[in-house]
């Protein structure tokens, strides 16, 4: 039986440091074939809803009147099947993660974009985000 | 704690364990049969996260039910997506291509050793060691990394698809990858030094929880449980994916208590990773996956697989449509509660959370 051990393996930590990072200062680089955020080409979406229907979190709201393409992404399971399914390819997958926000802060956790209604209609306050 | 309503004083007591308790990563709940300190019985109770995801599968695509598959773990996960995609290539009769076969094992080796390193320090947590606990999840970091690397995920691999994998690292990335696992192999072996021969680690898992060969065969024990009772059973040798090809022993030891089987999961770790490298070294070259088309024809499957906590069973029944008409698994956790009840008694109550332990529970996988 041995005793104490561990002690040389404290004593490394102690010389080598901390092996965690400061998170949200030092972000550790995303590997080339991490998968990550979904991003969308959007004026190349024709709204079929393909990604909506195959979609494993129910993150992704296609809808085809009015026009709009919404990701929740802090639904999303980043599977990888909305652009594998997408018939016109708009769809891709970016290598690094949303980082982490306040919950309040809507802002950081979905991506839409809505097509504003064509000229000769009234409604105009519809914006492309 | 007394039971009230028996004015019987040699009568056993009951006591609450779980579902929240310190050493419990998952809920699950015990009632404690207590005579003194002894333990004379144990209810085991589970049911606190069940999410339905058998079901779903009448919902999804077949091909696409995949990725709800492996989240039935997060950390088996790849070998939950990987039996289910087993289950179904055995209904549509395809084979898969030799390089697909190869990095699955290549994946699933990475699982265990991440799965067993977590468990090493779940358990040196549980007994009080919080140093060992940081120091094995440090290792496990650079295993994950690895995993981020070539599948493209941390702990959801997303790699398993039905036909092969849908990732192709390079052969110089795994290399690199080898390379980069070399100090959690060279940390393991100082953690291996640390976990079976220190003193007071010694103390608290030698002949506790004592499981009979005859009982852990009885009661339908797998994996590192069935294995630390000296029986030779590993499905690994059944030579599914690349395990065929690849020479490597099985873990096997004798005396069936704590040590016994935290001896196990650390021999599986070294052995991981020497698979590792030989899945490395002979990796043929060709494509990873064969197309899919069209519905599965009618059919069932079974699928078995050797998962960190043992063998696990899945079931594909198809009904001919693209939604398949049932999946079942059989998970590893399920089939070790008897066994792990069994080993509770005549412990004493300060040594059940090292027996829960030692069986690694994966309550997530055991409900889905």
């Amino acid at each position: 039986m041995a005793v104490l051990p561990m002690t040389r393996i404290l004593f490394r930590n102690l010389i080598q440091g901390p092996a965690t990072r400061r998170y949200p200062f030092v972000v550790r680089p995303s590997f080339p074939s991490s998968r990550g955020r979904i991003t969308i080409d959007y004026p190349k979406c024709i709204h079929c809803g393909a990604c909506d229907r195959r979609c494993p979190a129910n993150a992704i709201k296609v809808s085809k009147d009015p026009k709009s393409w919404k990701i929740e992404h802090f639904a999303c399971v980043t599977c990888g099947l909305c652009v594998k399914v997408c018939p016109v390819k708009c769809l891709d997958m970016a290598i690094d993660r949303p980082k982490a926000v306040r919950f309040a802060d809507l802002a950081g956790r979905v991506d839409e974009h809505v097509t504003p209604p064509a000229p000769a209609a009234e409604a105009d306050e519809a914006t492309h985000a | 704690m007394t039971d009230h309503g028996d004015k019987d004083l040699s009568s056993p007591s009951v006591i609450p364990f779980g579902p929240q308790h310190p050493v419990l990563p998952e809920p699950l709940h015990f009632d404690l049969y207590l005579q003194d300190e002894k333990i004379v019985g144990a209810v085991p109770q589970i049911g606190y996260i069940h999410r339905g995801l058998e079901l779903l599968v009448e919902k999804r695509d077949y091909t696409d039910y995949v990725h709800v598959a492996e989240r039935i773990c997060g950390i088996c996960s790849f070998m939950h997506g990987m039996g289910y995609c087993e289950a179904v290539e055995g209904v549509l009769g395809i084979a898969v291509p030799d390089r697909a076969r190869w990095l699955r094992t290549f994946w699933c080796e990475l699982e265990r050793a991440h799965s067993h390193l977590m468990w090493l320090g779940l358990a040196a947590d549980a007994f009080g060691f919080e140093s060992l606990f940081m120091a094995s999840w440090r290792a496990r970091e650079l295993i994950i990394d690895v995993a981020e690397e070539t599948a493209g995920g941390r702990v959801i691999f997303g790699s398993a698809i039905v036909g092969g994998v849908s990732k192709d690292p390079s052969d110089e990335t795994l290399r690199r990858c080898i390379e980069a696992l070399r100090p959690a192999r060279d940390d393991m072996v100082r953690l291996a030094r640390v976990m079976l021969k220190d003193i007071t680690v010694r103390h608290r898992l030698e002949g506790v929880g004592v499981l009979s060969k005859e009982r852990a065969y009885l009661l339908g024990a797998v994996g590192p449980m069935l294995r630390a009772s000296g029986h030779d059973y590993d499905l690994r040798r059944r030579g599914y994916a690349a395990y065929g090809e690849i020479a490597f022993e099985t873990a096997v030891e004798t005396a069936g208590d704590c040590m016994a089987r935290a001896a196990i999961r650390i021999k599986e770790i070294e052995q991981s990773f020497s698979i590792l490298e030989k899945a490395v070294a002979g990796m043929p070259a060709g494509p990873v996956a064969v197309p899919i088309k069209g519905m599965p024809p009618v059919g069932e499957c079974y699928a078995r697989l050797e998962q960190p906590r043992g063998e696990v069973v899945y079931y594909v029944r198809s009904n001919g449509s693209r939604r398949l008409d049932r999946f079942r698994v059989r998970t590893p956790t399920f089939a070790n509660i008897p066994a792990m009840v069994e080993a509770m008694i005549g412990a004493s109550l300060a040594d059940v959370g090292t027996i829960i332990l030692t069986i690694d529970p994966c309550i997530s996988c055991t409900e889905r």
